[in-house]
């Protein structure tokens, strides 16, 4: 049984070999274009005129396009307000205007200065002060209310008032936004994008050039990263190679470069959480009050499901008796902020725990002690403010065990004596927690399809809507298959997604991928094994002889078959001790005439959350996890070192731990970078400075904590997923913030009766700087 | 000998000519567009991510056999590697049709799952596959530590880099097929020592690429036609071409030029000539200037430093050279060349404003001599990023004390970051030399340093910032000199 090893990787050897064909790997065709984007030069305003004549004139030109171009300018996952070519209403500085189809990168580079673009400057909103000031407002979420707040606020025996502030990330997947657009007969359009939502990719492509759904396929073998940027984000480029190709009809190819996709595609977005918090002297939350602002950017994109997942998240780990969490996101001229894997629940998770870093200063105690006292409970004190009861609560559990294993408690009086000395280096010590809430918080999005068909000689190919973007969900939909049919993992392949195959999919985002899909898988080859085991019983035990010639009963699903397992590439009748070869059974399947193919739907039972009561269940279950970090910190420069975190997950039963390790490592770093040295520059204008990895620092090898170890926790009760595991790809990303609560506790050693108020990232400036106000 | 006008260099198995403009293409498209090797990536197109890292080499070792190095394809354009072996992600493993016997280096990364999107992978097998190749050939064990400092030029968003330190970690050297026996060929290498040895000059309608094979050829070219840009390893203005702010339509490079790549010393100075790289300097000075040595183990990647000279990086004149403070306060000298004669200019002399040179176009800087250290000084060098490996300083501090006993003899004190140039901070020496050490005297030279620097705000550091750093590089130099005095 596939299902729990830690298989490779279904694409590993192409990738260590270099055979693996992403996007812009493909061969080009003899007549195919290159597509080149320009973005807008103005931050806010509107375009006046964009004066292209002499271009088309110019050598290896082939058209230039914009707006008017379009036949249907606009769309929008949530709202169709977003023109795929900007033209009356800028929304941001480098947002695409205009399109050359030319013969090559060097033809686009060459002419494109030649691209007259003139613009009236209208004065833009860039910040969330700005924003609010001018109440710009994208949307405005129902408040999360329990208790008597403003009472419970007033009797606070202890009250902090702040604001806990973030900022952006970049997505910085290594494959920049990528697509190509064949033509082919009868008007039909196959589009390759590195696409997270191929679905999506396919309707904004056809609503765009005005086509049917059914004439355009989306086709996505795998994408080099995605993280969230290319769940809605892949959508209009792959329109903008589509209109090229539809205009010309000719094969068309974008592939932006680093810089383009940093300057023109959104981020995570940026926020500014205001709050107050009661407690009392053990350090209890007797109250808390969040107002929650994010930064949207220019279109409204996924940022109201972005919003509520922050506000979702806003608990934490921790019971609130009495507490009140407001959302609202502001419309500002920045690029227009996506999704991004946590999708606001850093956000919001990052800012309680920030809060007990400075009530544990405050109260002169252990923020352990203060996040222990305040955790869920396992029968009480265990409802959310969304009012969802945690079922098979294991916090407690984790947080336990990370304190034991991490050696929290001497490492802690370590650091108190190593800060004593001196020494020009300060350290910190922090643990966080995350208990990420697994389903699309949009109900509708929970939903999967998949077929798979079973060839002759026993080996299978399954597709379904889940987008491989290294994650290793095929790799996982391999094992759930080779499981269920009891042959080995090497006779099952995933095929490219495609929306022929599997149309209406969701994006394979909030980390559901192999939850939604891998029950569709399960699905699909339990119908193609029940027909399977009614073939084996007519053709061994009904004592008539099925030649091909004469007909087989028709199938009953009625028929309690179940002692007929699927183990070891055999079919085995443990009532009659009978088997068959799992692929001498196809065989007579096929003979018999019975469909060997599968396809099947899956939705996750029992959700809808209801935003207007707050009542139905949000999420499926939980995937929990902490971290303990230790930093230190260079006193003259600022300079931070992590030099150890510990990791205890709880992801149920893993299909493949080595894949789901992976994911903890890499969400980790990624988180953990956010939180330190990725800060994105913008000048006053509004434009992105930071847009290459040379001035946007993501985590190098070196910066991987000297001393990691991560561990799973052993749980086999969610039995509300497939094969009992637990959804992994955010929720490791969210103890990154471990780093930055650990950077505020070294701080803590120095600021006296100051409160150490650092924004994210904690670059070295912001370390030092406020270092620097302690003196 | 008969000049050539064409590049040959030999790709995996196969030996490629590139005539006319495809000369300036970068290697990495190249091997895209042309050659059908898409394991390469771009991404950046910077040299700052590794993904597009190829094995190159373009001499043979000790043992008479291919020497790979890491390096970053993109920046590197094809004229670059007249006579140079390639091996791209392709050639790691040993191909027959379809099928590949794995290289030990893709059997580990597997194994460990060092691999997820797939796509930084290819850059790091090749930085990996270099790894074993020097290490199996040095017969030095593979270490935590080295196997991060081998692959910090590759970036990897994906895995958080644990799964690749591992792959890394566990690759049996004793089962590593060597490339350099895979590749080895003895008609090869005596052809790359022909084509090393040869002048090529390619001309076309207003573009030329010029290869001398001897200094003179050099230094006669520069004075008939002052317009040559010289390019060394082309990791700066590889990135400036590719981000179409700048086209080299005249170039010259001195690679051909056996003597500069010569790195020698004697009682008074270390001698580096213009082609040698930073790695080449780097593992020289490792017993020689220790400190410099520390320095460059933060300083860029292997790939870059495979690439880059010492000599590019210093007559580059960037503010934020990391080398360049060391080598003003060593009181380094280059030595120009010119049909008309040689000259040398004291590195305080030769940066006369941003970017600018005391330097004439028709000059060529063909040595760096730098004085090795004395037994009663002490040096330190700073430098602080936004992350401390493979960044650009934010600022960059050296200092250099010759003591007699307890009395300063000589200081000399540079900071890079805070002015148009790499600085001296001549007054505040001056106020120094001829006192006994003492912390105090630092502090208050610390105080005094608005009245010498006003450093600007930018994307990598604000000036309230930059002005704290150097003030703190003072009190952390003379803590540290303090405690060994």
């Amino acid at each position: 049984m596939s299902v729990g090893k830690s298989i490779h990787h279904d694409s590993a050897v192409g990738h260590v070999t270099g055979a693996s064909l992403f996007v812009d790997d493909r061969a080009k065709h003899k007549n195919e274009v290159y597509v080149g984007v320009i973005g807008s030069p103005v931050c806010a305003g509107a375009i006046k005129n964009i004066e292209f004549t002499d271009v088309l004139k110019m050598d290896g030109v082939f058209g230039v396009y914009t707006a008017k171009d379009v036949p249907h300018n606009n769309w929008g996952t949530i709202v169709p307000e977003q023109p795929i070519l900007a033209y009356e209403k800028i929304g941001y500085i480098d947002e695409p205007v205009c399109l050359i189809a030319c013969r090559d990168e060097e033809t686009f580079n060459a002419v494109k200065i030649f691209v007259k673009i003139e613009a009236f400057d209208a004065e833009p909103l860039l910040t969330i002060d700005d924003a609010i000031a001018a109440k710009s407002f994208l949307c405005e979420a129902n408040p999360f209310v329990r208790g008597d707040i403003e009472g419970a606020l007033k009797n606070a025996k202890h009250l902090l008032k702040g604001a806990f502030v973030c900022g952006g990330q970049e997505h910085f997947y290594m494959e920049s936004q990528a697509t190509v657009a064949y033509p082919l007969e009868n008007g039909q359009i196959e589009v390759h994008s590195s696409s997270q939502h191929p679905t999506e990719t396919q309707h904004v492509v056809a609503h765009a050039l005005g086509l049917d759904y059914s004439q355009v396929v989306c086709i996505v073998k795998r994408m080099g990263g995605g993280f969230g940027g290319k769940e809605s984000q892949a959508a209009h480029f792959a329109a903008m190679a589509g209109l090229v190709a539809y205009k010309l009809n000719r094969p068309a190819r974008l592939a932006l470069t680093k810089d383009d996709d940093m300057m023109m595609t959104g981020k995570r977005h940026p926020f500014k959480n205001f709050y107050e918090v009661g407690f009392d002297d053990d350090g209890r939350i007797t109250a808390l009050k969040v107002l929650i602002y994010a930064n949207g950017g220019a279109y409204v994109d996924l940022t109201p499901s972005i919003l509520d997942r922050a506000m979702f998240h806003a608990d934490g780990c921790y019971y609130l008796e009495n507490c009140y969490i407001e959302g609202r996101a502001v419309r500002t001229n920045q690029h227009s902020n996506t999704a991004f894997r946590g999708f606001g629940g850093p956000q919001g998770n990052m800012t309680i725990e920030s809060i007990i870093e400075d009530m544990a200063h405050y109260l002169k105690k252990d923020a352990y002690e203060l996040r222990k006292l305040n955790l869920y409970g396992i029968n009480d004190r265990n409802v959310t403010p969304y009012n969802q009861t945690i079922e098979h609560n294991v916090l407690p559990e984790i947080f336990e065990k990370l304190h034991k294993s991490a050696d929290y408690s001497k490492r802690k009086k370590e650091v108190e004596s190593f800060n004593q000395k001196k020494s020009g280096k300060l350290r910190g010590l922090s643990m966080t927690g995350v208990k990420f809430g697994i389903a699309f918080t949009t109900k509708f999005l929970n939903q999967g399809n998949a077929l798979v068909n079973v060839h002759l000689d026993g080996t299978v190919q399954v597709s379904t809507g889940a987008t491989e973007m290294g994650q290793g969900v095929n790799t996982k939909m391999k094992q759930i298959a080779a499981s269920a049919f009891g042959i080995p993992h090497q006779a099952v392949i995933l095929m490219p997604t495609s929306t022929e195959k599997n149309h209406n999919t969701s994006p394979t985002a909030a980390s559901s991928g192999t939850d939604i899909n891998g029950g569709a898988v399960l699905k699909a080859c339990d119908a193609i094994m029940e027909t399977l085991r009614w073939v084996f019983e007519h053709q061994q035990n009904s004592g008539i002889v099925y030649d091909g010639i004469k007909d087989m009963p028709a199938l009953d699903r009625n028929v309690d078959l179940s002692h007929i397992e699927f183990v070891d590439g055999r079919v085995i009748d443990k009532k009659n001790k009978k088997e068959m070869m799992f692929r001498d059974l196809l065989k007579v399947a096929y003979l018999n005439q019975f469909s060997l193919a599968g396809y099947a739907f899956f939705k996750t039972p029992d959700l809808g959350f209801d935003k207007s009561t707050h009542e139905g269940r949000a999420f499926n279950y939980f995937t929990n996890g902490a971290a303990v970090s230790e930093v230190e910190i260079d006193e003259y420069t600022g300079e931070l070192k992590v030099l150890r975190t510990d990791i205890l997950m709880d992801l149920g039963r893993p299909i493949n731990p080595g894949i789901d390790l992976g994911q903890v490592t890499g969400a980790f770093i990624q988180g953990m970078g956010w939180v330190t040295t990725e800060n994105l520059f913008y000048h006053d204008n509004g434009k992105l400075l930071s847009h290459s990895p040379t001035t946007y620092k993501i985590p190098n090898i070196q910066d991987t904590p000297r001393v990691f170890n991560i561990e799973l926790l052993e749980n086999h009760t969610n039995t509300r997923n497939v094969v009992r595991s637990k959804a992994v790809g955010e929720p490791p990303l969210l103890l990154g913030s471990s780093v930055w609560t650990a950077v505020k506790n070294a701080l803590s050693f120095r600021s006296k009766d100051k409160l150490p108020d650092i924004t994210s990232p904690a670059t070295n400036e912001i370390i030092l700087m406020e270092l620097a106000r302690y003196e | 000998m008969k000049n050539s006008s064409q590049i040959t260099t030999r790709i995996n198995d196969q030996l490629i000519v590139i005539e006319g403009e495809k000369a300036f293409v970068p290697l990495a498209n190249f091997l895209r567009n042309d050659e059908s090797l898409t394991g390469t990536k771009i991404v950046c197109a910077e040299g700052d991510c590794g993904a597009c890292t190829v094995l190159i080499a373009k001499d043979v070792g000790p043992d008479g056999k291919l020497s790979f190095k890491a390096v970053n394809s993109c920046i590197l354009p094809l004229y670059l590697i007249d006579g140079a072996q390639v091996v791209t992600v392709e050639g790691v493993g040993k191909s027959s049709g379809m099928n590949v016997d794995l290289h030990e280096v893709q059997s580990k990364m597997i194994d460990c799952n060092g691999a997820q999107c797939g796509y930084c992978t290819p850059g790091f097998i090749c930085a990996m596959a270099g790894m074993a190749e020097k290490f199996k050939s040095e017969n030095k064990t593979i270490t935590e530590k080295s196997a991060k400092n081998y692959l910090t030029g590759n970036l990897c968003r994906c895995t958080g880099y644990l799964p690749i330190i591992d792959a890394m970690m566990s690759v049996d050297l004793n089962k590593t097929e060597l490339l350099k026996d895979r590749y080895h060929s003895v008609a090869w290498i005596s052809e790359m020592k022909r084509i090393r040895s040869t002048t090529v000059e390619m001309k076309f309608s207003d573009k030329s690429i010029f290869l001398p094979s001897k200094l003179s050829e050099a230094l006669e070219a520069k004075a008939t036609e002052p317009d040559f840009r010289m390019v060394a390893g082309s990791t700066d203005i590889g990135v400036v071409v590719n981000k179409g702010k700048l086209s080299t339509p005249k170039t010259m490079a001195l690679y051909h030029i056996e003597e500069l790549g010569k790195i020698s010393h004697d009682n008074n100075f270390i001698t580096v000539g213009a082609t040698v790289t930073l790695t080449e300097f780097e593992e020289y000075v490792e017993t020689h200037l220790p400190e410099m040595s520390k320095l460059l183990h933060i300083f860029a990647s292997p790939q870059i430093k495979n690439q880059a000279t010492l000599i590019g990086n210093v007559v580059n004149a960037s503010p934020i050279a990391d080398t360049i403070p060391f080598l003003l306060v060593s009181d380094a000298a280059v030595e120009l060349q010119s049909s008309k004669g040689s000259r040398d200019v004291v590195l305080k002399d030769f940066y006369t404003g941003y970017k600018k040179l005391n330097m004439d176009p028709s000059e060529i800087v063909t040595k760096i001599r730098i004085p090795v250290l004395q037994k009663n000084e002490k040096t330190r060098l700073y430098k602080v990023s936004m992350r401390k490996d493979l960044d650009i300083s934010a600022v960059t501090f050296a200092a250099r004390i010759v003591f007699d006993g307890k009395k300063m003899s000589q200081v000399r004190i540079a900071l890079g970051g805070v002015a148009a140039t790499v600085i001296r901070l001549g007054d505040i020496e001056k106020s120094l030399i001829g006192k006994d050490f003492s912390e105090s005297l630092f502090e208050n030279a610390a105080t005094s340093l608005d009245q010498y620097i006003s450093p600007l705000s930018d994307l990598r550091a604000s000036k309230e910032y930059r002005m704290l750093v150097a003030r703190n590089y003072f009190k952390k130099f003379a803590n540290e000199i303090g405690g060994e005095l």
